[in-house]
């Protein structure tokens, strides 16, 4: 008689969704799925709400990365508006993206998934946490929580407060950027860069224990998309979107964010709230692709910056270089590049300038704003009426990009890993963690709110409940 | 150095009393080594500042049926088996701080009884009216345990 697993909550991930597990009268796994279980309806509430106001309504979508959706609301304004914003408030406007995508990973990697990695996938789950990383390595666990308070300080710096910062507005920012406040970012980027350095150090000598991880989590073949510049490099806050097959070859380039209704299309699916984007050309499965930092380091030639380009040869002898389980690897890489990126930025002649926005009233019915979140891409994009009020508001948040390629990889970690009737701690949480490498923020993505407990049900095929594993 | 973290949800009414008294505490409170922090929620990057303090205070609203009610306890360090992420306790980062940098001060907890915890931006008018009186114990508490912990002697002004 087949059954059915359900991991209900997932832990460890900003939001709530469960797994369920189909087997087979063998009792192997035949079918699973990540099911995302919340629902805000921010684009439905945000309607007729005048559009200066969407940038701080947009970040309240979520804590962990309001910065993202700051930035990415407050360039669909500015498309609104119609105007180039200064040269500066662009910098300064990426230097806040860096330290939020910076603050972000370390949150991902130290917090949530280090137990896993410093403890193994079978560890006591009562120690795998970061109380359990401390006892095990204080070092580490002093780094990660160094590290966020780093980007957080930094964000705090600039914006006025860590979270939901009001300092990015439609056609700029609101204030520009004191020598002093420079000095003292310079002061904390240089400390978060040497965290990041041994951290990436430190995850290169124990990656090898994950084998058999690496190439589980590697069975599902995806494109991949995000951002890069005329350099093809790595590029978090403008430019183009490109697509790249998983042989590393381009299958759309240089195509318009602002287009993207033309190539990118969202399906609904019964299991899940999360809508599914595809590359619409392809369709599903085929169109199916990934982002997030191992999207954008699978799809640029270089960094654009010294030591994560050093990092990035390393990464590209990697025997599975698209295998999910490398998003962990990817976000060290990224967290240098933010660092070494700031520092560049600050550096820039015009940093202090007073010249940090752009007056001007509507001069469009739309506007699109495309950056790069954490996570991946995240798409903002509204349509106002003749006083200015939001008439539609389509958000295509990135852990929705990669629904698909989640719930393809939740099925074959299962097959890999789950056998029989009776349910295993580590079988449960190898296949919570390839949701956790993909670092989901569900609350963004259904822009809904929760914290991400997992549930995993065994289920006959009859429909009868086997087993059940909550927390 | 005496610590104190107000926290709460300033969106939620009573639930941020924490955060006002605590603001009260930095004009009521003479010491020269006085730190206040004013923050939504505990969070684990507080550990290192609390590895450097002496004394902890932290202020927090809690339910109940006499609004305005100030009760406090001593905290003792407790780990947690969370993944130290959403929800942190006083009791948690007082063992992150003995895990991590070998420190963990006395703490207290205080916690305040709120009247009202609805959408709003603004106290309730119960704990309005009884904020110096609450301010006044909250300050008669710390005194104490300041004294208890023969802080005073090379720390108050």
């Amino acid at each position: 008689m087949g059954e059915r697993i359900v991991i209900d909550p997932v832990t460890r991930i900003e939001g709530h969704a469960k797994i369920t597990i189909q087997l087979n009268d063998a009792g192997e796994v035949e079918d699973a799925h990540f099911h995302v279980t919340q629902l805000r309806g921010f684009e439905k509430f945000c309607e007729g709400r005048p559009f200066h106001e969407m940038p701080a309504l947009m970040s309240r979508i979520c804590g962990i990365c309001p910065v993202s959706h700051l930035v990415a609301s407050a360039k669909a304004c500015d498309a609104l508006l119609a105007v180039h914003i200064p040269p500066t408030a662009q910098n300064l406007r990426r230097i806040l993206n860096l330290a939020q995508i910076a603050q972000s990973h370390a949150l991902s990697f130290f917090y949530l998934s280090s137990p896993d990695l410093l403890l193994g996938m079978d560890a006591d789950p009562v120690q795998r946490n970061l109380f359990g990383v401390a006892q095990a390595q204080p070092q580490l666990a002093r780094d990660g929580i160094r590290l966020r308070q780093i980007g957080q300080q930094i964000i705090e710096l600039l914006g006025g407060k860590r979270i939901h910062p009001a300092w990015v507005v439609p056609g700029g920012v609101s204030e520009p950027l004191t020598s002093e406040k420079r000095d003292q970012i310079l002061a904390m980027s240089h400390d978060g860069f040497e965290i990041a350095l041994r951290t990436l150090y430190w995850y290169r000598s124990v990656m090898s224990n994950y084998r058999e991880e690496i190439q589980a989590f590697g069975v599902v073949r995806t494109m991949f998309m995000g951002l890069t510049n005329e350099r093809d490099e790595l590029e978090m806050y403008d430019g183009f979107l490109r697509l790249q097959d998983a042989d590393g070859t381009a299958v759309a380039d240089r195509l318009n964010p602002e287009d993207y209704e033309q190539f990118i299309t969202e399906q609904v699916e019964p299991w899940t709230y999360l809508k599914s984007p595809v590359y619409k050309p392809l369709g599903y499965p085929a169109g199916v692709y990934r982002v997030g930092p191992l999207a954008r380091l699978n799809i640029v030639k270089s960094c654009g910056t010294p030591c994560a380009d050093e990092a990035l040869e390393e990464f590209r002898k990697l025997d599975h270089p698209q295998s999910s389980f490398h998003y962990h690897y990817a976000r060290l890489i990224e967290i240098l590049y933010c660092f070494e990126k700031i520092e560049q930025l600050l550096h820039t002649p015009d940093i202090l300038s007073d010249r940090v926005r752009a007056h001007a009233q509507p001069n469009s019915d739309h506007g699109v704003g495309v950056s790069e979140a954490p996570r991946g891409t995240l798409i903002h994009h509204y349509q106002i009426d003749e006083n200015g009020l939001i008439t539609r508001a389509n958000l295509i948040i990135a852990t929705g990009h990669n629904n698909y390629a989640m719930d393809k990889n939740v099925l074959e970690v299962a097959k890999r890993f789950v056998h029989g009737a009776r349910l295993t701690e580590g079988m449960l949480n190898r296949v919570e963690a390839v949701i956790r490498a993909f670092d989901p923020c569900l609350s963004c993505s259904t822009h809904a709110i929760g914290q991400m407990p997992l549930q995993v049900q065994l289920v006959a095929p009859s429909g009868e409940l086997i087993d059940e594993i909550k927390r | 150095m005496i610590l104190i973290i107000g926290y709460g949800n300033p969106l939620r009414s009573d639930d941020s009393i924490g955060q006002h008294v605590a603001q009260a505490m930095q004009q009521l409170l003479q010491y020269t080594r006085l730190q206040v922090h004013i923050t939504y929620q505990l969070v684990p990057e507080l550990v290192s500042l609390i590895s450097r303090a002496e004394i902890v205070v932290f202020i927090d609203a809690q339910i109940g049926s006499s609004p305005g009610e100030v009760i406090h306890q001593i905290v003792a360090p407790e780990a947690s088996i969370g993944s130290l992420t959403h929800h942190v306790s006083p009791a948690t980062l007082l063992s992150a701080a003995w895990e991590l940098y070998g420190k963990a001060p006395r703490g207290i907890l205080i916690s305040i009884t709120g009247a009202d915890f609805d959408y709003g931006c603004e106290l309730s008018v119960q704990l309005r009216q009884k904020l110096p009186t609450i301010a006044d114990q909250v300050k008669a508490i710390i005194e104490s345990s300041a004294k208890v912990h023969v802080y005073e002697e090379n720390d108050h002004a």
